[in-house]
């Protein structure tokens, strides 16, 4: 017997409120407690949107988001923060808070519109830090952070929300290899939590690494979806429109980009 | 500060005379104290005002004078100077309703731009309607009578506190206070309206309606000190950047702080207003002077982060 999805995606078509022409059509895709999602597409695929779908933030024209069984539009907008955090691609401030404070803006849900932080708060924002190996950030400045501490950081945000689904919106670019290490070590450990993660990336290999389901969307519709042990070159080369390979290096496979004449 | 000034003679009135000069007595009750508690309120309101508008707009160059505010409300003056009523009253009531008339239309003009992201946009509005507002405020000037009527506006339009008296510091004491309590309350909810409308959203917080609130609670705050001052400028930029300066960028200490510090700046440039010349000199341009030096002293040592 399967286990029931934590979210069930049907027949979803989309454009934003002032677009034409719709960004996702015929969407159907499960996703299941404690598993790593990656979703993988060219640019303007609809990646983004997706996520922003599966967040609550838009609501589909067609179709319905199953969370935990009910429909998305059923839950009311705190409840929904409760349930999915997001990581977004990467964050601007103008204003130099302290990494503790950032972080402590993972709480609002718990808190009222009037409400200050409570001491229990601060200790779950302090948690997170811990959690992630980033304590000895908490008194930096968000505005003097590198690229990878930065992504650490929003992602510590997203955990002191404490809810049981993350999505992270292209988690690793822009970022060097270590620090693409360390976000896909932290998503495998999160996941192995139980926290259920959505990420989007344009990084096959990253994807191959981490993922247990993987979803290629091309043009706002989805091309192969299944389990990432299935995922095959070809299937990648029609979703991106450009030669791939895939090579396997001790049991692990990595994709390469074919350079005509090398 | 109450017994800085001119009379009976210049600088320094003694607290004695309050008991023996009744006209002295008249002077700080009636007009330096009333005077007084005017400048500290106008400081507070516009920082906060300020403060709150850069973090809404995620923008450290905003003040109250970008969203068409503070030129609604200076045209209203005029408009109530040339047209409708030169009672204190009948300025305030039409300076806070063309205010808040400018918010709306820069609001709207901002839904009907079909450009870039909303904060650029709805800046982008509010320095076309300002600048409608200011062009009408330029043909008032045409249209006035040049000795009784253009003196006032232009007095009005450059700000100062001269004409503030008991009546109408009461007169606009409600509405900044509610304003100013509805920020001071709010004021962690607005560390997370800085972000992303999305990830305020994802945190549990609903960015366009709570955003909405809390610019019209800034929005009153600066209607109603702008139509007791007149256009204040530079406060409300510089203000909230000393203020982060020194308690950091969390809302929750910069904001309050930022109270004080801006009562502060209006009470010294107010008192070297009414102190430093026989004339009175225009709070306006003091604060200006003051604004700009310290603003340019703080971009140019690279306090202020523009890079978006």
């Amino acid at each position: 017997m399967t286990p029931e999805p934590v979210l069930s995606v049907r027949d979803v078509w989309f454009s934003y409120p002032n677009g034409r022409s719709p960004v996702l059509q015929d969407i159907s895709f499960d996703v299941f407690s404690g598993t790593i999602n990656a979703i993988l597409g060219p640019n303007g695929a609809g990646k983004s949107a997706l996520l922003h779908l599966i967040l609550g933030f838009y609501v589909p024209q067609r179709g319905e988001i199953y969370l935990a069984g009910r429909p998305l539009r059923a839950y009311s907008r705190q409840n929904l923060s409760r349930w999915i955090g997001l990581v977004p691609q990467r964050e601007h401030t103008p204003f130099s808070y302290t990494v503790l404070d950032y972080v402590l803006l993972g709480r609002t849900l718990h808190l009222g519109f009037l409400q200050m932080p409570r001491p229990e708060d601060v200790r779950a924002a302090q948690a997170a830090l811990e959690r992630l190996g980033i304590a000895s950030l908490a008194h930096r400045h968000v505005t003097n952070l590198s690229g990878g501490e930065s992504q650490l950081v929003l992602i510590a945000r997203a955990v002191a929300q404490e809810t049981p689904i993350l999505l992270l919106d292209e988690p690793t670019a822009h970022l060097d290899l270590s620090n693409q290490q360390r976000i896909l070590t932290l998503l495998r450990d999160l996941a192995g939590q139980g926290i259920t993660i959505l990420f989007t990336t344009h990084d096959p290999s990253a994807a191959l690494a981490v993922a247990d389901r993987f979803i290629l969307l091309r043009g706002g519709r989805i091309l192969h979806q299944g389990p990432a042990a299935e995922l095959t070159a070809e299937q990648l080369t029609q979703t991106y429109g450009t030669p791939l390979q895939m090579l396997s290096v001790d049991g692990r496979r990595v994709v390469l980009l074919e350079i005509p004449g090398r | 500060m109450l017994f800085v000034g001119r009379y009976p003679r210049p600088i320094w009135l003694s607290p004695a005379a309050l008991r023996d000069d009744p006209l002295a007595a008249q002077l700080v009750w009636n007009l330096r104290l009333p005077r007084l508690l005017a400048a500290l309120l106008v400081g507070a309101a516009l920082s906060a005002s300020g403060f709150t508008l850069q973090m809404l707009f995620r923008n450290p160059l905003v003040e109250p004078g970008f969203l068409g505010v503070s030129q609604g409300a200076a045209f209203g003056a005029a408009l109530s100077i040339l047209y409708i009523s030169r009672s204190a009253l009948g300025i305030q009531a039409t300076a806070t309703v063309c205010a808040l008339a400018g918010l709306a239309l820069t609001y709207f003009l901002a839904q009907q731009l079909r450009y870039s992201g909303w904060i650029l946009r709805m800046v982008l509005a509010g320095i076309a309607v300002s600048a409608l507002f200011s062009a009408g405020v330029g043909m008032l000037k045409y249209l006035a009578d040049p000795l009784t009527q253009l003196p006032e506006i232009i007095f009005w339009l450059l700000g100062g506190l001269w004409s503030t008296r008991w009546q109408n510091f009461l007169l606009i004491l409600p509405l900044s206070l509610v304003s100013l309590t509805v920020l001071f309350l709010a004021r962690w909810r607005l560390n997370v309206l800085v972000l992303e409308e999305e990830t305020a959203f994802s945190l549990g917080a609903a960015p366009s309606r709570e955003r909405l609130v809390l610019l019209l609670a800034s929005v009153s705050a600066t209607a109603a000190v702008v139509s007791l001052a007149g256009t204040v400028g530079w406060v409300g930029l510089v203000v909230p950047h000393l203020a982060r300066q020194f308690f950091g960028a969390d809302a929750r200490h910069a904001l309050p702080s930022s109270l004080p510090l801006g009562s502060l700046f209006i009470l010294l440039c107010d008192t070297l207003a009414r102190t430093l010349s026989s004339g009175e000199i225009p709070l306006g341009i003091l604060t200006s002077l003051f604004g700009t030096a310290g603003f340019l002293l703080l971009m140019t040592q690279r306090r202020i982060g523009v890079e978006q």
